[in-house]
């Protein structure tokens, strides 16, 4: 991000055609570990960090994935949960490749690294109201109503081997039609909830 | 703004130390190998999105 304070370099990507989600594959691992090759995605935004020695590597802390307000699909939400997963893993490998061997202590603090997945995707109610009128005909009177929904996700080691993904918060996003496209969710992200996700992060940390 | 990441700050400072042999007892390390193949994580836990509770 901007002159951090940190002597390690952070920034906010967006879907730029140069972030991928993670470095793992199983060349870099180097062990037993059987994990399939990942490939690179883009997803639609990333908070990364690189460590002061490996200029060039980037370790995702926070993923967005948004869609547009009228898709249905299920996708994004499985890409980005996946995402995450990556990503976590290649923070373990990262610092486990850089240990000669493993302290209880430094395990212990593995275990407590977080990334953070923000979801957009559009929210799609149906009311279904009932009417009975007089001739006991049935009328089902659906109203639609399209909105944005924007869920921040945890995801962090329940224990060894096993990922948890949490709900850390939720919020409702208005559309315009005119403006009803992912990138637009992605900069009402940026502009308002980034801010306390970093919040959220640091607290949590 | 991140001004500090402050678990990667304690992660740096105990690698450092365990590179440098300061501060820890050999018989309580673990194998890199070991500890990779428990705690690598290959098919996510993907609860439903509507699941997810705060």
């Amino acid at each position: 991000m901007y002159r951090p304070e940190h002597p390690t370099y952070c920034s906010i990507e967006r879907k730029n055609g140069i972030h991928n989600n993670c470095v793992v594959n199983n060349e870099d691992v180097g062990f037993s570990v059987t994990l399939n090759k990942k490939l690179a995605k883009k997803v639609d935004g990333a908070i990364s960090y690189s460590p002061n020695c490996d200029g060039n590597l980037l370790l995702y802390l926070l993923t967005c994935e948004g869609k547009k307000s009228d898709y249905f699909g299920n996708d994004g939400y499985d890409k980005l949960i996946r995402c995450m997963n990556d990503c976590c893993n290649s923070w373990i490998i990262y610092y486990c490749k850089k240990a000669e061997q493993l302290s209880k202590k430094l395990i212990e603090q593995l275990k407590k690294i977080k990334i953070f997945g923000l979801h957009i995707y559009g929210k799609f109610v149906i009311f279904c109201i009932i009417i009975y009128i007089i001739i006991l005909l049935h009328l089902l009177h659906c109203l639609f109503y399209k909105g944005g929904n924007c869920k921040l996700l945890i995801y962090d080691q329940l224990c060894e081997g096993v990922g948890r993904i949490r709900l850390a918060n939720e919020v409702q996003i208005p559309l315009k039609s005119e403006k009803n496209e992912a990138p637009y969710c992605i900069e009402v992200f940026w502009q308002i909830k980034v801010i306390k996700a970093i919040i959220l992060m640091r607290r949590i940390n | 703004m991140i001004e500090s990441y402050s678990l990667i700050d304690e992660i740096e400072v105990e690698l450092k130390n365990i590179n440098e042999n300061e501060n820890n007892n050999n018989n309580e390390l673990i194998e890199v190998d070991d500890f990779l193949k428990r705690i690598i994580i290959e098919t996510p836990n993907t609860p439903k999105q509507n699941s997810l509770k705060l």
